[in-house]
């Protein structure tokens, strides 16, 4: 086959990029090994400092090689480099520079990339701080990183096996592309367009939520390398300090990070919830969960020195479950139980290798010096602080199990299906299927493990690490808790006058999360006097506390608002126990829902977007009087044509006890799209009817007279452009029931070529009108059928035409017409002419003489109306005499194809979901306060551990 | 006893806790079905079909907004009626495949949950010539 010289590619870019990724894999192989050496030789001799210097600079330049490869891909994207494969995927001309991030993180290549970047700054913040723990915990980032980075690498070791795929690759040579006929044409380039970013992650949460969760991700990373290094360098007890800031930063990023995705979902997802148990979403809590356990545990081993190895295994784990979730969504294998899932890409098996590397690491470790560690003999005494503390870290260990085992058996049918294929049988009726209702699933058993932990975080403080003189401490513990318990059983009732939990496992787990924040709170005031410095904890446990009442208060009393009981009583048998999520709400019709008058009012499109005005009045309880007023706008957002709706975004109206929430579930075919609205146009029954002006007709006992006939209509759908030749009817409708309405189709050519026929808004006799394409062909009149008169007039000149009076009644030097498009350097000028017909109506005409390029032109005028066409052929200036043409047509006599159905749907509405969701603001409070706990632990002992060494 | 310790034996009833509990969940675990089998289930059952693009999809807004019904296709070929209480969802013609959650009533299908897999309009391989030329 012949070479093709492909015009306008730009090579080099993803040369570079390519080159810089095998670079940087290259870069981190070489620095995990010096880093090794390094390890291994002691600490001051000349080779390992020879060979830290080494690993140090080999990280390095992985590290900016990494980052020009990142920003060689960026400046793909601000080019829109189209024969690259990843740029055509996920970007397009009309996306803003803003959404350039989500479009990079977009993609599985992106969201690695995102990932090793912050391994890279985390990799370059611990060169600098780790001091002796650099070696060890670097040459395990590095073997991670190297392992990251095969991901994207896109290279053949063998003709059959290729490593990772790269998002360098050219457009024309991927995978079920290569073979277009599109690309035996050298000029492809100028023909292809991107496809964009998919419109739900064009969203602002989308642009800081990727990275903060990818930095949660790679942040668990380096307490597992220190964990490694522990084991490693057989000093069991010295990582544990150095470590417990990372822990700390990472579970508030990585926390941040989840609950960022909960807002998003909230935000722009329309399910209705922050929280689904979708497994995409598991897969990152877990790990979350297992982290958390692993700080307790470290807290217990720094404090007592039990517990170490539970540290390590905490932290292994968290680490092994962060990569566990990446096989999860990125190896298709969620495919149908998640949406939000990447496609496969063929890694699955690199995936696996990855996992199972990682996890023979520390069981080989462990293994290798399982007679070396010895932890105090001893056991913990069931009165001290980390005996709790380690039964808590258990439970949050127990929550991630459970949660893992459900997510996970999409897995477990796989393996079923390979131990079936072994035996050779079919074990399919093995399989088990996702939660039929998965929420429930999920709730029914971490509400225990939210009510242990709501009670064992206030318990567990007023404890001492030790259990040291328990007998002495014994009362005021007592007293304390006891103080604690009462105020929140209080607390618990009253609370409960708003919650109103009705089954008792709500109402403990009320009473376990109010102990949660009375029992903190009061450590706080009576132990610890305000001090700021030790109280993160206190932050973590009231949040926890907090966002546990939020998840009750908008769980358990999430109402649908959008339930008119009027509206459905009579018309449902009593039997009728469905739930009631949808309101049907007519433009312009009040209708009551849920203490409120909803109105929809209208939509207006702007730019992509179709934006709904719907008024909410609140009523007071004679549901007369009007208490509030507000408007919410949810609105459609539309590809990039505008043809299509591609979905709907929710608006929420917030107060400081609760959010009402809205979206649109179903919008009226023309709201959906070109196709939706041509098919439903499509099942409509037209009957075409020739009328004349004035002309009345009869179908079916509705009435129908053409009242009129325009040259310039107006339509909310039909944007004038040059060249267009279009008309309108206005026809009157009436029957028996419904007064007169006027109906107004348009017709519009445009380009000489494409009709379009705009029916108007629905109306209360069912019609739909449509104009056909002869109608425009009879109304314009073809000129040289035409018989003119001529006639030389000046300014205020009377003359008769046919019975019509007409009046050359003044000049205009700014002419407006539709055929006429003003271009610079023309000298255009319209005659003023008032005619009056014989029966005594006004209209005015202006035809336009026109001087363009030297040249004469005449931009004639027609009122179909009078069926008077006029021009304005010439001028002469010494005489100031105009010559001014008329013709007539007699548009009477024409007659006007009209296609007519009846019984047409209503256009008009919206069906609208509204839930109220009381106390969701607790939710996100007491997320930010948990987080921001640990991020105050971080610093301060980040700044401690300084200040000390 | 030596070597056995307090956090021995509550990880140990954390074990049989979470097998109890797992296995007690396993009631919420829904199997995959065919339309003739759901016939015989109480519990919820998924079935997995296609769409029946022949048959009647009935949404009225103006009459119920929350009654969807539509024919669904399982594996073994037979079709059945399936209701939905909620609003038709966006792009439903477009579903190539659909799982369906829920229990068989009086010979139509109602569903409680309901998924479908679309050829996604960003990811589908097709490349959008630039319509200008």
């Amino acid at each position: 086959m012949q070479e093709i010289n492909y015009i306008g590619e730009h090579l080099l870019p993803g040369r570079l990029g390519h080159l810089l990724l095998i670079i940087a894999f290259v870069g981190s192989i070489l620095s995990a090994v010096a880093y090794y050496l390094a390890t291994n030789s002691s600490e001051d001799s000349i080779d390992g400092k020879k060979w830290k210097e080494i690993g140090r600079w080999s990280f390095v330049v992985q590290g900016i090689s990494i980052f020009g490869a990142i920003g060689t891909i960026f400046y793909m994207m601000v080019n829109k480099y189209y024969e690259y494969e990843y740029v055509w995927s996920h970007v397009a001309d009309y996306l803003p520079l803003r959404y350039l991030f989500p479009a990079f993180w977009e993609g599985q290549q992106g969201s690695f990339l995102l990932w090793i970047f912050w391994h890279v700054v985390l990799g370059f913040v611990l060169i600098r701080v780790a001091r002796r723990w650099e070696a060890p915990t670097l040459s395990v980032l590095s073997v991670i990183q190297a392992f990251l980075i095969s991901m994207i690498l896109g290279i053949y070791l063998l003709p059959e096996f290729r490593l990772g795929v790269t998002p360098f690759s050219l457009l024309r040579e991927s995978e079920g592309m290569s073979g277009l006929p599109l690309f035996t044409n050298a000029n492809y380039l100028s023909m292809i367009q991107g496809k964009g970013l998919n419109p739900l992650l064009q969203n602002y949460w989308m642009i800081i939520h990727p990275p903060t969760l990818f930095l949660g991700f790679a942040s668990v990373t380096i307490p597992f390398c220190y964990a490694m290094a522990g084991w490693w360098k057989k000093d069991f007890s010295g990582w544990l300090k150095p470590v417990l800031p990372w822990a700390l930063f990472s579970g508030a990023i990585l926390g941040t990070g989840i609950v960022m995705g909960g807002a998003w979902a909230y935000e722009a997802l329309s399910f209705g919830g922050y929280w689904a148990w979708d497994p995409v979403e598991n897969a990152s809590l877990v790990p979350w969960l297992v982290l958390i356990g692993g700080i307790h545990t470290n807290l217990v081993a720094r404090s007592t020195g039990h517990s170490i190895k539970g540290t390590f295994l905490f932290y292994t784990l968290a680490f092994l479950l962060v990569l566990y979730s990446t096989f999860l969504t990125r190896s298709g294998i969620l495919g149908d139980s998640s949406v939000h899932a990447f496609t496969e890409m063929g890694l699955e098996w690199q995936l696996v290798i990855f996992m199972a590397a990682f996890f023979i690491l520390p069981v080989l470790l462990y293994w290798r010096t399982r007679k070396e560690l010895s932890e105090p003999e001893k056991e913990e005494s069931i009165t001290s602080r980390e005996f709790w503390m380690f039964i808590g870290s258990l439970v949050l260990l127990f929550s991630a199990g459970l949660i893992t085992f459900t997510t996970s058996l999409p897995v477990m049918n796989k393996l079923i299906d390979a131990w079936g294929s072994l035996i050779g049988q079919d074990l399919s009726h093995w399989h088990k299927a996702s939660p039929a209702d998965p929420i429930s699933h999920y709730n029914k058993f971490q509400i225990w493990i939210a009510l242990l932990v709501g009670i064992l975080s206030g318990v567990t403080q007023y404890l001492i690490y030790r259990g040291a003189a328990w007998n002495d401490k014994r009362k005021a513990f007592l007293k304390n808790i006891g103080i604690s318990f009462g105020i929140s059983l209080v607390l618990t009732f009253i609370i409960n006058t708003w919650i109103k939990t009705e089954s008792v496992i709500y109402w403990a787990l009320l009473f376990s999360s109010s102990f949660a924040i009375v029992a903190n709170l009061q450590y706080l005031t009576s132990f610890l006097k305000f001090k700021m410095k030790s109280a993160a904890s206190i932050f973590s446990h009231v949040g926890f506390g907090v966002m546990v009442l939020g998840v009750l208060a908008s769980g358990i009393n999430k109402t649908y608002i959008s339930n008119n009981a009027f509206a459905m009583r009579g018309i449902f048998n009593e039997s009728d126990d469905r739930l009631h999520k949808n309101i049907y709400l007519v433009k312009g019709e009040p209708l009551f829902m849920g203490g409120f008058l909803a109105t929809y009012e209208g939509d207006t499109m702007i730019g992509h977007e179709r934006i709904y005005d719907i008024k909410f009045d609140r009523l007071a309880a004679d549901n007369k009087t009007i208490k509030e007023s507000f408007e919410l706008n949810p609105y459609l957002t539309y590809n990039a044509e505008k043809t299509e709706m591609v979905n709907p975004n929710p608006s929420t109206k917030r107060y400081l006890s609760k959010d009402i929430f809205t979206h649109i579930t179903a919008a009226p075919s023309k709201h959906i799209g070109i196709e939706a609205a041509q098919e439903e146009d499509g099942n409509l029954d037209y009957k075409t009817y020739d009328l004349k002006l004035g002309d009345t007709i009869e179908v079916e006992g509705k009435h129908f007279t053409l009242q009129n006939i325009l040259t310039n209509p107006t339509h909310n759908d039909y944007v004038r452009e040059d060249g267009d030749v279009v008309f309108g009817a206005e026809i009157m409708a009436w029957d028996s029931t419904h007064a007169p309405e006027v109906i107004r189709p348009v017709l519009a050519i445009k380009q000489q070529r494409y009709i379009y026929s705009y029916f108007d808004d629905y109306n209360d006799i069912g019609a739909r009108i449509r104009l056909k394409e002869e109608g425009i062909h009879r109304l314009y009149p073809d000129d040289q059928k035409l018989s003119y008169e001529t006639y030389q007039q000046k300014l205020g000149d009377v003359f008769y035409f046919d019975n019509y009076k007409i009046t050359l009644a003044g000049f205009d030097k700014d002419p407006v017409n539709p055929s006429y498009t003003a271009q610079e350097g023309d000298i255009a000028v319209a005659a003023e002419l008032e005619i009056e017909s014989p029966s005594g109506e006004i209209q005015v005409a202006k035809p336009i003489f026109l001087i363009r390029d030297n040249r004469t032109f005449m931009v004639k005028d027609f009122l179909p109306k009078f069926g008077l066409t006029l021009r304005f052929s010439s001028i002469d200036p010494k005489t100031e005499l105009l010559e001014l043409m008329v013709a007539k047509t007699n548009v009477e006599a024409i007659d006007f194809p009209v296609e007519i159905a009846l019984g047409a749907p209503r256009d008009d509405f919206i069906v609208l979901e509204a839930i109220e969701f009381p106390g969701i603001n607790l939710f996100w409070i007491g997320s930010i306060l948990m987080m921001f706990g640990m991020l105050l632990a971080m610093s301060v002992r980040w700044k401690r551990d300084l200040r000390l060494s | 006893m030596k070597g056995i310790k307090k956090i021995h034996i509550i990880s140990l009833i954390m074990i049989v806790a979470a097998v109890v509990l797992l296995l007690s969940a396993s009631k919420d675990m829904s199997s995959y079905a065919t339309f003739a089998q759901a016939e015989h289930s109480s519990h919820p059952v998924k079935v997995v079909g296609t769409l029946s693009k022949d048959k009647e999809m009935h949404y009225d807004p103006a009459t119920d907004p929350n009654y969807f019904s539509f024919f669904v296709k399982d594996a073994n070929g037979k079709e059945c009626k399936v209701i939905l209480n909620d609003a038709k969802p966006q792009d439903f013609e477009m579903s190539e495949q659909i799982v369906v959650t829920g229990k068989m009533e009086h010979g139509n299908f109602v569903a409680s949950d309901l998924l479908m897999k679309c050829p996604s309009k960003y990811k589908d391989e097709e490349i959008s010539v630039r319509s200008d030329i």
